[in-house]
């Protein structure tokens, strides 16, 4: 199993110009909680052009469909095309989940519209802002979820009180 | 007319105080707000990669003892 290099899975999503905000575990880490994490989720939108583009990012690395039995390979079709609404893969970066939306916030529009802008030496990158990360795990509930949100409101309390100091 | 009881009645604690009364050692998270959001990427990537190094060695020990 190829180790995760979640920067360089980012870089390539940066120069692909592909539409992304980062989402999941990996923005609960960039917003400073300790909890590991296997993999990088992101929020794009599921048009063609959108789907083309993170095509475009991984096709060299030999993506597959990380949840099929067979391991199909992630090649695009008129059919995936037409109907593909998240993807999960395995690359030889490691793995890259791609949704077309988050529970608790909805599709990508809105998702966009509650991320924030991050300057990293690869680029700039959307990351989930904290209040909104924090619905989006409480609305999952599962039990990592919880241990982050429990973590991310400690850091939101933190915040507002260096805000108003 | 007795008041609904909460399923959590307030503790009174912040919810920082609350993460350290659960066991979180909140001193990484106060050295991690000290970091800008790519060294943060950066250290947890380190761990990550220590982490699955022990998970390798563990699994090839288990599998030579064939547990």
């Amino acid at each position: 199993m190829p180790a995760q290099d979640s920067e360089s899975l980012l870089e390539r999503l940066i120069r692909h110009q592909v539409d992304f905000v980062v989402i999941g575990g990996f923005a609960v880490i960039a917003h400073g909680v300790s909890l590991l994490t296997e993999d990088l989720d992101v929020c794009c939108p599921f048009d063609e052009a959108g789907i083309r583009r993170v095509h475009g990012a991984v096709a060299d690395l030999h993506p597959v469909h990380r949840m099929t039995p067979q391991k199909l390979p992630f090649e695009l079709t008129p059919r995936l095309l037409a109907t593909l609404k998240n993807v999960y893969l395995r690359t030889d970066l490691g793995i890259l989940d791609c949704l077309s939306d988050v529970k608790g916030v909805g599709e990508f529009d809105a998702v966009k519209q509650s991320s924030i802008v991050v300057e990293l030496p690869i680029g700039k990158c959307r990351i989930l802002e904290l209040a909104t990360l924090i619905r989006s795990k409480e609305a999952i509930g599962g039990v990592k979820d919880l241990q982050a949100v429990r973590l991310l409101k400690a850091v939101q309390e933190r915040r507002a009180q260096k805000s108003s100091d | 007319m007795k008041p609904p009881e909460s399923p959590t009645p307030p503790t009174g604690l912040s919810a920082w105080e609350e993460a350290e009364r659960a066991g979180f050692d909140m001193s990484l998270i106060e050295h991690n707000l000290t970091l800008s959001v790519w060294e943060r990427i950066r250290a947890h990537s380190r761990a990550l990669a220590m982490a699955l190094v022990l998970r390798e060695g563990m699994e090839k020990r288990d599998a030579r003892s064939g547990f």
